[in-house]
């Protein structure tokens, strides 16, 4: 079924390609994947079988960006053509919003397409769903025919497979989905399809991009009128607001929640107060999410080891940073923590003979002033780290590594 | 009626998020993303910035599809919890409903123990938004009527054809 996400303004459907062996479904989703700039599509994902057929499903997002105030998205979808896969072609069309029906048009394969259309109608019927009979028809699923491989040489009259399988006269394309003909066509008349049995559904979907509330003035943002959420709250929101909402949680939630579960709970480390003010973020602050086992050595003496993760912190603040580490020396000392950083920018420094560029992090909590924490901006991303410990200073480095200087 | 498109609202999107938050929050966890059995993304929390969650969303929805298939074959309806674990990264996937998983991705920081037991409450309280927001509907002064501006776009992506 399609998604429709009022709060972040999405809509999502489900298209899939169905159709016997070898028709061309595969194909077409290569030739879109080819053909759309990769801004507006994803990755092409195929389970396929070590001969290419496809195994379970091939799958390949398209983002069409946002179309009158909805980002709308579209999942493509191909089953597997052989008819020994029904198990898994199957599965595929759970939720499915509008298919696309491939046939091949050459003449020896007319009853495998007939067969594969029953497949495909049987299959529906276990998930409780039909095709569409017309164009009016909101009950059924919308599909389109495609008559695809018509530069063969031993291709079927077009009217006799219209009337072999397209009875209802639903809307259908001629198409040589190698060479790309056809395949825009194609997945244009099924997106408009769908896109009108969403308006036309009798339980009333849809809706027109509402007058956008982000656009308030600042110090009524400031207002935490917006708290509460109301029932049936159809207005658009974004993921900062959202954030800023559920950081004003009263804290008794999440406490009653601990409490409840003593025996579970481990110590933790002091956790950073949530971000308050929202300062511009600066350009260029890196992704990051680097997990790493090492090293650490106190005062250039005893090794220890250590396990250090260093990520971009969820919503808020742009360049904060969340470092949570663990550091054990001769496994007795230890210590857990977790501090909040800020990106200070990059830094040219030598290491190992070479300079290179390592970003730079400092305690933003102003529980540690003395850590400082360099990651080198390299393939997998070294991460460095140097406080003032109990017993003098720490340097966690990589495994194999020596310290920064 | 068969097929009715799933209404996400400002109410539901936020107590999600906040099931999603406080689950990350108590079991230390990476990320968690509630997934339709569609294949959908519904919603996503915490590092997922250099995770595909489109595709990750529509295989998981596919493992849980043949999970539920291999189940039948041996007589139970479903197997709720379906996890996979890796030399640093694990995912673990809970049922919500029928329709909907929990999924959530954590490394060595955390337990396959806490993750199991926080996504299990976690569930518990998304199932409930989930069956609000079936049964939604939209009033019907609002159309989406966007047909030819999709197919406008579907040609702007493919000018370069």
């Amino acid at each position: 079924m399609a998604t429709l996400n009022y709060a972040f303004k999405e809509l999502s459907c489900k298209i899939v390609y169905y159709g016997c062996g070898l028709c061309g479904k595969t194909t077409n989703l290569i030739h879109i994947h080819k053909t759309v700039p990769q801004k507006f599509r994803g990755e092409l994902v195929s389970l396929a079988t070590e001969q290419d057929r496809t195994l379970f499903f091939d799958f390949l997002p398209l983002d069409l960006g946002e179309v009158k105030g909805f980002k709308t998205k579209f999942q493509l979808y191909t089953v597997p053509g052989q008819v020994y896969y029904n198990a898994t072609r199957k599965l595929v069309l759970r939720g499915v919003d509008g298919l696309v029906f491939v046939a091949d048009s050459q003449k020896d394969r007319l009853q495998e397409n007939i067969d594969s259309l029953e497949n495909l109608k049987q299959n529906l019927a276990e998930y409780g769903y039909r095709l569409q009979t017309g164009p009016s028809d909101f009950e059924g699923i919308p599909w389109v025919i495609q008559y695809n491989k018509r530069d063969m040489p031993q291709v079927s009259e077009l009217e006799d497979m219209q009337v072999a399988m397209n009875p209802n006269r639903v809307p259908h394309f001629e198409a040589v989905a190698v060479n790309g003909n056809g395949v825009k066509d194609t997945l244009k008349g099924i997106s408009s399809l769908v896109i009108k049995k969403l308006n036309a559904d009798p339980t009333g979907v849809g809706g027109t991009a509402e007058p956008k509330k982000e656009s308030k003035p600042v110090a009524a943002a400031a207002t935490p009128s917006s708290k509460a959420p109301v029932a049936e709250d159809y207005s658009a929101m974004n993921e900062d607001d959202l954030e800023k909402e559920l950081a004003e949680e009263p804290k008794s939630k999440s406490g009653a929640a601990a409490s409840s579960t003593p025996a579970m709970s481990r110590p933790k480390p002091a956790a950073p107060a949530p971000v308050a003010e929202a300062p511009a973020a600066h350009a260029g602050m890196p992704v990051l999410n680097v997990v790493q086992k090492g090293g650490a050595r106190v005062r250039g003496l005893g090794f220890g080891s250590s396990n250090l993760t260093l990520a971009n912190m969820a919503g808020g603040d742009a360049d904060l940073y969340q470092l949570t580490g663990k550091v054990s020396f001769l496994g007795i000392f230890g210590s857990t923590w977790s501090r909040r950083l800020r990106f200070t920018g990059t830094e040219e420094k030598a290491y190992g003979g070479v300079v290179s560029k390592f970003f730079k992090f400092l305690s933003d909590d102003g529980t540690d002033p003395s850590l400082e924490v360099y990651v080198k901006d390299d393939f997998d991303k070294p991460l460095f780290v140097n406080y003032l410990g109990k017993f003098g200073e720490v340097k966690i480095v990589p495994p194999g590594k020596a310290p920064l200087a | 009626m068969a097929n009715q498109p799933l209404i996400l609202t400002k109410t539901e999107i936020t107590q999600i998020h906040r099931a999603l938050l406080q689950m990350l929050k108590q079991s230390e966890a990476k990320c968690a993303m509630l997934v339709d059995a569609d294949g959908k993304c519904l919603a996503k929390k915490g590092f997922t910035s250099n995770i595909d969650t489109d595709a990750l969303a529509a295989l998981i929805a596919g493992s849980f599809s043949s999970t539920r298939a291999m189940a039948k074959l041996v007589g139970e309806t479903d197997f709720s919890v379906l996890f996979h674990q890796g030399t640093r990264d694990h995912i673990h996937n809970i049922l919500v409903d029928t329709n909907t998983i929990l999924t959530v991705i954590f490394d060595d920081r955390t337990t396959i123990g806490m993750v199991r037991l926080y996504s299990k409450e976690s569930a518990k309280a998304l199932k409930e938004t989930i069956e609000v927001a079936r049964t939604k509907k939209m009033p019907m002064d609002k159309k989406l009527a966007i047909e030819k501006d999709v197919e406008d776009q579907l040609d702007n992506l493919f000018k370069e054809e």
